[in-house]
């Protein structure tokens, strides 16, 4: 079921489809009630094409971004839906040793005769279509031919008489396979292993099993799926073959690893065989896990977080296009004014001028939500051709929408606009008929009226009740909107009593930026602990623009300072600035909105580029993330190596370039079981035995550590000295802001990431097995730069008596100076080939990993650079609107003596000054905000040093976007009313 | 009478006797030709006008609406293009000149006074009737300077700071003369300055007129249906159906 901020999408469906309706009854009642009104409001429509065009272009823009967001949950979900389907073919679940609940391939075996019991328990049941035996083991196989290797395919044992229900195999052709009529050492090779290999039928290929070649020949090339080892986009793929042969060949006589089950009603039916499967293996040391549906959730989780992330980031270009709404709304009012105080004069009550806009407003709504809804969905498609360049080798992308997403975004699209327009038209039916006839300003009230009274207390009381609520719940959200709410809101029950708009304003605002701004230290000190997630980017970003524009609207009179320094220095473009800096001044209004909203997107843009630039610079730059080591060696179990060092010389491999190596034994999260003292559920993490010689040549800080040792060192000391003692890596910590999809699930409650001491936590740690368990105190928390190393790690002693045997073995190897990682990787993994090692050089993973990262970080980054349009069209719409309302000034103006030029320049200027206002104040903001993150302990783990460093080079490139388009779209404007005959100007009315 | 107001009479008075105007014409016009076709319609504004102005002359066009009368103006002023015949203004044929030379000429020359005042919301009555200076490349200091007293001379230098919003309509067709004059032009060109006041105010604004008119010795041509407007002008150019009927 798709879920967005915890609730299903269907039921998201339902509630906008009935809001989306009551919008329409009330539109249709409008129209049966006054059909004159809505007929003139609907009439305005046509009125002036290039201004409706423009205002479509804006208001589509919110449904725009919320069609992307899910098209591109969809487009991932269906994505990894898709693989699984491929891989999964008709295999529903799967029996395997233990019971940690999932079906970990470790390779540990189970008696073939448990297939016999399963079908004697499920004859006659009508869900079981069909059972079938496996045995799957990971071996380094190399082509005799083409002299190619893998280190880590899967050969897979299938039983040719149990395999009709789970679809024959077939070649590549599509042509089924018979694997029982194979020659006794034929093999159906996997299309993707076939590539690496470069193999062909008939080709040889050498099989390491205990250290010796077994010659198997290619009898066909078959597609891939989990029958011929194929396990994923990341698979190496494998082979099948007949169980017997791989019984024979892998010395299982008698075993298997796994019973895969295939449903006669397909992956529905898992929740009754699952059942049936538990019942049946109750008390045995066997369980039943239903994979397929297990990792049909794992993507519809992973289309669900993509979707929420695309969402929260868009968030900010939602809130810029509701801003846009309002500014047009603002806009057609002041451009109607004369003939709205006609109207009320006339007669019409302000309810009528509600109805005219919003009649007006629905007409826009309706057609721009629906070319929102279209272009969101390119949009998308976009996107997921740049997500297949970055991770198409990883990851195939198959663009999707679903209908339910389609219907979502166009009917919140219509419904937030709707909601949009209605409080604009409310608020601009609200007018002086004197001043609107006359078209003056409306008169500035010394005091402001009671309703500014009522609106304030309550103001005031919201905020104090929502600082309470913060404190006692330690949530920041509401402690935050609290904060701010109380000084805006006393603010605007100052201005009820007389005081100067401009004073209560300015230090209500800058209270709000003291909030956010003020360090760390201060704030801890003042506030009590408060828990803050992703959220809390939007508010803050919403608030601190809001209250840097407050600021500047209200204190935008410093301008006339620039105009004196212009005057000064240059006397011929003196005019043109005078008209630029005087028209934003007065209209505080519609200057304040672009302001913020440019500075809304320019903030967004500014704290997700430092942000990831300083994170991503502590990950490559620091060399930390690996503790020192250059290259990790990992090997399966069916070539186990007793000595690596003494390996490395015995197959030729230059040790002298070798400055120190360490084994780490590893049994992965899936097949363990970790239960913390006090808990209720059981979880799994990685559990990682380690050696002297890896805790000797690290660099392993610890970003947390128990009482009672007073340094890292003697952390270390005591998980190799005492074997009821444990550190483990950061990313078991719960952490607000960080969605999780898959992986481990236990996480260690207690420790805050932010915090440098701990008491010491007992988890037990059960091999479910063997069901042997430990109870082990966790003393330290892994800095989170070492991002390589993950697990509960202790002493090879204790691993050794948890676990029977490590799943994985993985060697670190830590180099000379000048020795290159990557060729040494190559010259481990062809001299080991017949140990199945994989080596690769930490550099070189890092290098992929970042590249992933920053690829999703550049895509996040371009859809929120979709803000960046609606701010355009903002600047597009006012510029638009001046030279229609600025016509006859226009034409006064070139009759005193300004030129063409002189009057495009003051156009120009005026747009780069409003746009360059909000690039500002947004960057600054966003810079600030960036830096009192990247510096709080949160990110540097209590360790290590607090530098920030600005990504000047890819701020400029977003401002000088922002800047050129705002320029842009003021210039187009402004040449066409420049060239206007001026007596036709002076005519204009 | 407001006390600003008065200051027009006054200044009348003040004023050195009439001087008759000299014999220099400074506008020159013959056989100008004006259509409007906007496609459906083409209206034939003017047809054939010829009229000369000497250096000084206080000149109403009269007639009846739709007359030419504004189009007239807006021709002679370089405002508007011309389909035929020719302008000279000061020796200049304005429709020879590229658009630039021509606004940098009007800019030195000519002061327009529009009915509908035409002063920029924005900006304070001092800030409207410097910007002329400004155009032409004063320094802002300079030109504040004049600007004030051009507010002096028009009675409004204690409404500088206002903006157009706060000022009556009298005070706002004043600070429309004074930015009108302040450049010096050798030309007014006005279009239905009273039409928008009422006949006390538009007295004043009249007086006014005359009275810098005859101190400056500038020019004067104002497009009016006022008949005091044209009892007080040295001479009437009467129109009719875009042609000049009597003169």
């Amino acid at each position: 079921m798709k879920v967005i901020f915890g609730i299903p999408t269907g039921s998201i469906m339902v509630v906008l489809l009935v809001v989306f309706a009551l919008c329409l009854a009330l539109s249709a009642l409008l129209f049966l009630r006054n059909r004159a009104v809505f007929r003139l409001g609907v009439r305005n429509v046509p009125r002036r094409p290039a201004q409706t065009i423009l205002i479509v272009v804006g208001l589509m823009l919110s449904t725009l971004i919320i069609a992307a967001s899910f098209a591109t949950g969809d487009t991932l979900d269906s994505s990894i839906r898709g693989q699984v389907l491929d891989v999964y073919g008709q295999t529903d679940e799967q029996v395997v040793a233990g019971s940690s609940g999932t079906a970990y391939q470790g390779g540990a075996r189970l008696p073939e005769t448990l297939v016999a019991d399963l079908e004697s328990r499920f004859r006659g049941n009508p869900d079981v279509e069909g059972l079938l035996p496996v045995l799957a083991e990971s071996l380094p196989v190399v082509d005799q031919r083409t002299r190619l290797f893998e280190p880590a395919l899967t050969a897979t044992g299938l039983d040719p008489a149990r395999l009709g229900p789970f679809g024959p195999l077939a070649d590549t052709g599509g042509k089924a396979v018979n694997l029982g009529a194979l020659p006794a050492d034929g093999v159906v090779l996997g299309k993707t292993a076939a590539e690496k290999l470069n193999a062909s039928v008939g080709d040889t290929l050498l099989v390491y099993v205990q250290n010796q070649p077994h010659p198997l020949t290619v009898a066909a090339i078959g597609a891939d799926s989990l029958l011929t080892g194929y396990t994923g986009a990341s698979s190496a793929g494998g082979f099948a073959l007949p169980l017997g042969t791989a019984q024979t060949l892998l010395g299982a006589p008698g075993q298997i690893t796994r019973v895969d089950v295939t449903n006669r009603g397909g992956v529905q039916q898992s929740p009754a065989v699952m059942q049936a499967l538990e019942a049946a293996l109750a008390g045995t040391p066997y369980q039943a896990v239903d994979a397929q549906a297990n990792e049909l959730r794992t993507a519809e989780e992973t289309g669900n977080a993509f979707l929420t992330i695309f969402l929260l980031f868009g968030l900010f270009s939602i809130a810029v296009g509701i801003l846009l709404i309002f500014l047009i709304f603002v806009l057609l009012a002041a451009e109607r004014k004369p003939e709205m105080g006609i109207a009320r004069a006339v007669g019409m009550k302000r309810r009528h001028l509600t109805e005219m806009f919003l009649a007006e407003g629905l007409a826009y709504d309706l057609v721009s939500a629906l070319v929102g809804a279209a272009l969101g969905v390119l949009v998308a498609f976009a996107m997921a051709g740049f997500m297949a360049r970055i991770f198409g080798q990883a990851f195939p992308i198959r663009p999707t929408v679903t209908w339910q997403s389609l219907v979502i975004a166009y009917t919140l699209g219509v419904v937030v606009t709707f909601v949009s327009i209605v409080i604009s038209a409310w608020r601009v039916s609200r007018l002086n008929i004197v001043t609107a006839i006359r078209d003056t300003p409306d008169p500035v009230p010394v005091r402001e009226s009671r309703r500014w009274l009522i609106f304030g207390a309550l103001g005031v009381a919201l905020g104090a009740l929502l600082v309470w609520v913060g404190a006692t719940t330690g949530q920041e959200f509401p402690f935050a909107t609290g904060m701010c709410a109380v000084p805006l809101s006393l603010a605007v029950l100052l201005r009820r009593f007389g005081v100067p708009a401009r004073l209560v304003f300015t230090v209500a605002a800058f209270l709000v930026l003291f909030y956010f701004l003020m360090p760390s230290t201060w704030s801890g000190t003042l506030f009590p602990h408060l828990t803050a997630g992703i959220e809390m980017f939007f508010l803050s970003g919403i608030l601190l623009v809001a209250a840097a524009t407050v600021i500047i609207v209200w204190n935008a009179t410093l301008l006339t300072f620039l105009v004196g320094v212009l005057g000064r220095a240059s006397a011929r473009w003196l005019p043109a600035v005078k008209i630029a800096v005087a028209y934003p001044l007065e209209r505080k209004g519609r200057t304040g909105m672009t302001i913020s909203m440019f500075s809304l997107i320019v903030f967004s843009l500014v704290v997700m580029a430092a942000i990831n630039d300083n994170v991503m610079r502590r990950v490559v730059g620091t060399g930390d993330v690996s503790a020192g080591w250059d290259v990790m060696a990992v090997q399966g179990q069916a070539n186990p190596i007793t000595d690596f060092s003494a390996t490395l010389v015995a197959h030729g491999v230059d040790t002298g370039q070798i400055a120190a190596t360490s084994r780490l034994q590893v049994v992965p999260w899936q097949a363990t079981q970790v239960l913390q003292a006090g808990g209720a559920t059981t979880g799994q993490y990685q559990v990682v035995g380690i050696d002297r010689a890896f805790i000797d040549n690290s660099r392993l800080p610890l970003q947390t550590r128990a009482t009672g040792y007073d340094s890292d060192a003697a952390v270390w000391a005591a998980v190799l000295g005492n074997p009821d003692v444990a550190v483990i890596d950061s990313t078991a910590i719960p952490s607000t802001g960080t969605i999780r999809v898959g992986g481990p699930t236990f996480q260690l409650q207690g420790v805050s990431p932010d915090t440098r001491t701990m008491q010491p936590v007992a988890l037990q740690v059960t091999d479910p097995l063997s069901g042997k368990a430990r109870t082990i105190q966790v003393i330290g928390v892994l800095d989170s730069r070492v991002a390589a190393f993950s697990g509960v790690m202790v002493s090879d002693q204790t691993f050794g008596a948890l676990f029977d045997r490590p799943l994985l073995t993985e060697f670190e190897v830590k180099l000379e100076p000048g020795v290159k990682a990557d060729q040494m990787a190559k010259t481990i993994e062809s001299a080991l080939v017949s140990y199945g090692i994989q080596a690769d050089s930490y550099q070189a993973m890092v290098d992929t990993s970042t590249r992933y990262s920053r690829g999703f970080l550049t895509i996040i980054e371009g859809f929120m650079l979709l803000g960046l349009v609606v701010g355009i069209a903002a600047l597009g719409v006012i510029s638009f609107r001046s030279v229609v309302e600025r016509r006859q000034q226009i034409g006064m103006l070139r009759a005193i003596g300004y030129t063409r030029s002189m009057v495009v320049a003051s156009f120009v200027i005026e747009s780069g000054i409003i746009t360059l206002l909000g690039i500002l104040s947004g960057a600054a903001l966003g810079l600030v905000l960036s830096r009192k993150l990247i510096t709080s302990n949160f990110f540097i783990g209590g360790s290590g040093a607090a530098t920030f460093v600005v990504p000047w080079g890819q701020l400029f490139v977003f401002f000088a976007i922002a800047l050129a388009a705002g320029l842009l779209m003021a210039y187009a404007p402004a040449r066409r009313a420049a060239r206007v005959t001026i007596a036709e100007a002076l005519r204009y009315e | 009478m407001d006390a600003s107001a008065a200051s027009g009479a006054a200044l009348l008075e003040r004023a050195a006797p009439p001087l008759p105007p000299t014999n220099e014409v400074i506008i020159e016009a013959s056989g100008v030709e004006k259509t409007y076709d906007t496609g459906k319609v083409r209206v034939v504004a003017l047809r054939g006008v010829a009229l000369t102005v000497r250096r000084g002359e206080m000149v109403a066009i009269m007639g009846p609406s739709g007359c030419g009368k504004t189009t007239l103006l807006n021709c002679l002023s370089g405002l508007d293009t011309i389909d035929g015949g020719s302008i000279l203004i000061e020796g200049t044929d304005l429709s020879r000149l590229p658009d630039n030379a021509r606004t940098e000429f009007r800019a030195a020359k000519m002061g327009f006074i529009f009915q509908f005042y035409n002063l920029l919301p924005v900006l304070s009555a001092v800030e409207n009737v410097e910007l002329p200076l400004l155009v032409t490349g004063i320094k802002p200091r300079g030109a504040r300077e004049r600007a004030l007293e051009a507010l002096g001379q028009v009675g409004i230098r204690e409404w500088a700071d206002h903006r157009p919003a706060e000022l009556s309509g009298g005070q706002r067709q004043r600070a429309t003369i004074a930015r009108a004059l302040v450049n010096g032009p050798a030309i007014v060109w006005g279009d239905e300055p009273t039409g928008d006041l009422d006949s006390e105010t538009a007295d004043e604004i009249l007086q006014l007129m005359r009275a810098l008119n005859v101190r400056n010795r500038q020019t004067f041509v104002l497009v009016t249906h006022d008949p005091r407007i044209g009892a007080l002008c040295d001479r009437i150019v009467q129109m009719k159906d875009g042609r000049v009927v009597g003169a």
